[in-house]
């Protein structure tokens, strides 16, 4: 049975040629990556001009609540030292999930958010608005002797209002404001805590019959503790009506709205 | 509303980052790399082809495949005639529907706080197809709603004749209800819903079995028994009716199966939702409708233009099928109808719905499905830690390569198991294998478009 007499062979030489071809293909994930980046390229205003070669920088302005990227993808290598370059026609948060970098954007002024790409993994990039006005600067007050205290818990069925005493710092000001949670305590950039601005008191909702603990702390605009944290203990008497849910009616999603801008995709390298 | 679907997406993004899509939250899996994994899922395909003429070609008249009777190896025999094993399932699985029901009316109203969004999104429609794929037709056995029956023993004589002419299109009509809640619906993941809707769909199930007899109920009427019955044809176990259980090649028992246009129609729903499933989060799909994908209400936005394409994509799909067939007809000149060949054919199409459905679930289900170990110990919510694991940290590092080569892989394994079975039944039904192989070309091209838009919906950027 020669070749010659059988094309069969010859499909077959072809069909393993062709497959050892595929699987050899396989290999080269991270070839597809420069293909990504010119379309990133093509939206950047500016080379980088830095002569690290693992530094990638980019150029970002977001108006009327969009990134102006297209697509909105910021891609990078794991090991890459990011440097965003970042302008916004309004005053907002500009955050990066589970990397939780986040950044006090201050309308039309240039603001730099540098951090290095540790991990793998596409995340979301949004931005925070609140119908309060953030005030800009704080990171450089002196905030060396604020401090915050419980001053009452009034409860009143299955919802409990905290009152606070703030001291040591100008408030409401600068960025400043303070985040309160139910029954664990409050860690920095903590984002299951709440936010409260402006105000001096905050009404828990729903919150299901027994002894809590409710604690808060002050915060600067990048949601960094400052001074100390202050607890109190109370009960709740009310069995929870069925429906009532504490999630629901608790949250940022109260203080402020946050908007998918786009995405940072960090690629692994090979 | 709009503002509530905000606020809850909101706590569950701000508390979870990682928790995901097709119901809830955001999810981290990067796009695999394109151009590379299309040349070589295509090539793949055309190799396959090519091995598959020179292989098949001396079984030609043949359908049959080797099987080893599992009933020979000891412990298998042993589990199999222990009943009482098979009955800690039913036990688990009623007791399962029944805990999905009360955590999604009672429990937190917080998806990944609560059992039922992660259990029904993630564990069941995400995972429970790999036990169909190794052990065959699971659902049969654990289906909570047979069970329940068959546990308060109801009447098992009908009320009510079925009216055959319907055949399986109930069952049809639900699974596209079950798509558009998974796909469309605002939100799908939201546990009071999920929980009422599922009692509601637990009433008419068994209502109709009680009506119209449970088999006749189940085969025609209950979407997943019809769902899960197709995925078993792929499985490499069959339980026969002699009791013997059979280890075959994957895909095999698809060679046995002889659809009815109904049947048909079921076959290339499934393909055309998985793939939907695919598309709509894809940036290409915000454009191609003129919606921005970002920075608006999210599914809200959406819920008109999706049902639609819910709707367009499996006539699409369906078109698109039964034109290659048409085509195929046409090049072999035979007297057979082309609804009739594409009946023949349909079963081929089965591997490349299942394969993406598996690469397309895959980091979803490794990364959500761990959410289950936490829920196991607070199932409602409340702070229980019935299993001392509600603690548990959640392990959010992915070998992305190694996501993406599993990913190509069982997408490409999958082709390559479609083409073997449409030449296969194109042997059987040409008894030419000159005349199978041009039978085979349109076909071919068929599933080489399928790879490439499975790899492509898996490769493009999507929100």
């Amino acid at each position: 049975m020669s070749i010659r007499n059988n094309p069969k062979f010859l499909y077959a030489i072809i069909g393993i040629v062709l497959l050892a071809a595929a699987i050899f293909t396989y290999d080269g994930p991270e070839e597809e990556i420069p293909v990504v980046e010119e379309k990133i390229e093509i939206e950047v205003a500016e080379e980088p001009v830095i002569e690290d070669d693992k530094t990638k920088e980019f150029d970002i302005s977001i108006v009327d609540r969009k990134m102006t990227l297209d697509p909105p993808i910021i891609s990078v290598e794991v090991g890459d030292q990011v440097l965003l370059n970042i302008i916004s026609d309004e005053n907002l948060m500009f955050h990066i999930h589970e990397y939780d970098h986040e950044i006090m954007l201050v309308s039309d002024e240039l603001k730099v958010l540098s951090f290095s790409a540790m991990f793998p993994g596409r995340f979301e990039i949004e931005i925070h608005t609140g119908e309060h006005e953030m005030e800009m600067g704080g990171m450089n007050m002196d905030v060396s002797n604020a401090e915050i205290s419980i001053e009452s818990v009034m409860v009143m069925d299955n919802t409990a209002t905290v009152s606070v005493e703030i001291e040591g710092v100008e408030f409401p000001s600068k960025g400043i404001h303070w985040h309160v949670k139910l029954d664990e305590e409050i860690k920095g950039h903590d984002h299951s805590a709440l936010m409260v601005f402006d105000e001096k008191s905050y009404t828990l909702k729903a919150i299901p019959k027994g002894e809590h603990t409710v604690y808060v702390s002050l915060v600067n605009a990048e949601h960094e503790l400052i001074g100390n944290q202050a607890s109190k203990t109370f009960t709740i008497e009310t069995e929870m009506e069925p429906g009532m849910n504490m999630e629901e009616e608790h949250g940022h999603g109260e203080e402020e709205e946050a908007i998918l801008i786009g995405f940072l995709e960090v690629m692994p390298r090979a | 509303m709009k503002r509530l679907f905000f606020i809850i997406i909101l706590i569950q993004i701000l508390l979870i980052p990682n928790a995901y899509a097709h119901g809830f939250g955001s999810k981290i899996d990067l796009p695999i790399p394109g151009y590379l994994y299309w040349f070589g899922g295509g090539a793949a395909v055309i190799a396959s082809f090519a091995i598959i003429s020179l292989f098949v070609r001396s079984k030609a008249h043949d359908d049959s495949y080797r099987t080893y009777n599992l009933r020979n190896v000891g412990i298998v025999n042993a589990l199999y005639r222990n009943k009482s094993l098979l009955n800690v399932f039913k036990v688990i699985s009623v007791s399962l529907l029944i805990l999905t029901i009360l955590t999604g009316v009672l429990g937190s109203q917080f998806p990944v706080k609560n059992f039922a969004p992660t259990f029904v999104w993630v564990v069941w429609w995400g995972g429970f197809i790999w036990l169909h794929i190794l052990f065959g037709d699971s659902w049969n056995f654990v289906n909570p709603w047979k069970n329940i029956f068959e546990l308060i023993k109801f009447d098992e004589k009908p009320l009510r004749q079925y009216p055959d002419k319907l055949k399986s299109w109930p069952a049809f009509g639900f699974f596209l209800i079950f798509a558009w809640i998974e796909l469309v619906y605002p939100t799908p993941a939201h546990p009071q819903f999920l929980g009422n809707i599922i009692f509601v769909y637990s009433i008419i199930v068994l209502a109709g079995m009680r009506v119209f007899g449970k088999n006749k109920w189940l085969d025609n009427c209950e979407p997943f028994t019809v769902f899960f019955n197709f995925v078993s044809s792929f499985s490499a176990t069959r339980v026969t009716s002699d009791g013997r259980i059979l280890l075959r090649p994957i895909a095999s028992g698809l060679l046995d199966a002889r659809y009815r246009f109904d049947q048909l129609c079921f076959l290339i729903l499934i393909l055309s939702v998985v793939s939907f499933d695919g598309l709509i989060s894809t940036l290409f799909w915000y454009d191609v409708i003129g919606i921005d994908a970002f920075g608006g209400s999210g599914r809200y936005d959406v819920i008109y233009v999706n049902t639609a394409g819910i709707i367009v994509s499996f006539l699409a799909f369906f078109s698109i099928f039964y034109s290659f067939v048409a085509i195929s007809r046409a090049i072999t000149k035979t007297d057979i109808t082309t609804l009739d060949l594409a009946q023949k054919f349909v079963p081929a199409l089965l591997p490349i719905s299942i394969v993406y459905h598996l690469a397309h679930y895959s980091a979803y289900f490794f990364l959500n499905g761990q959410l289950i170990i936490k829920l196991i110990s607070d199932p409602f919510g409340f702070g229980w830690d019935i299993f001392g694991t509600s603690s548990y940290e959640i392990v959010r590092t992915i070998d992305f390569i190694l996501l993406w080569n599993y990913q190509v892989a069982v997408i490409v394994i999958g082709h390559i198991l479609s083409v073997y079975i449409a030449h296969r039944i194109s042997l059987r039904v040409f008894k030419d294998g000159k005349k199978s192989i041009m039978s085979q070309a349109p076909i071919l091209l068929l599933m080489v478009g399928y790879t490439i838009l499975g790899l492509w919906l898996l490769s493009t950027s999507s929100i």
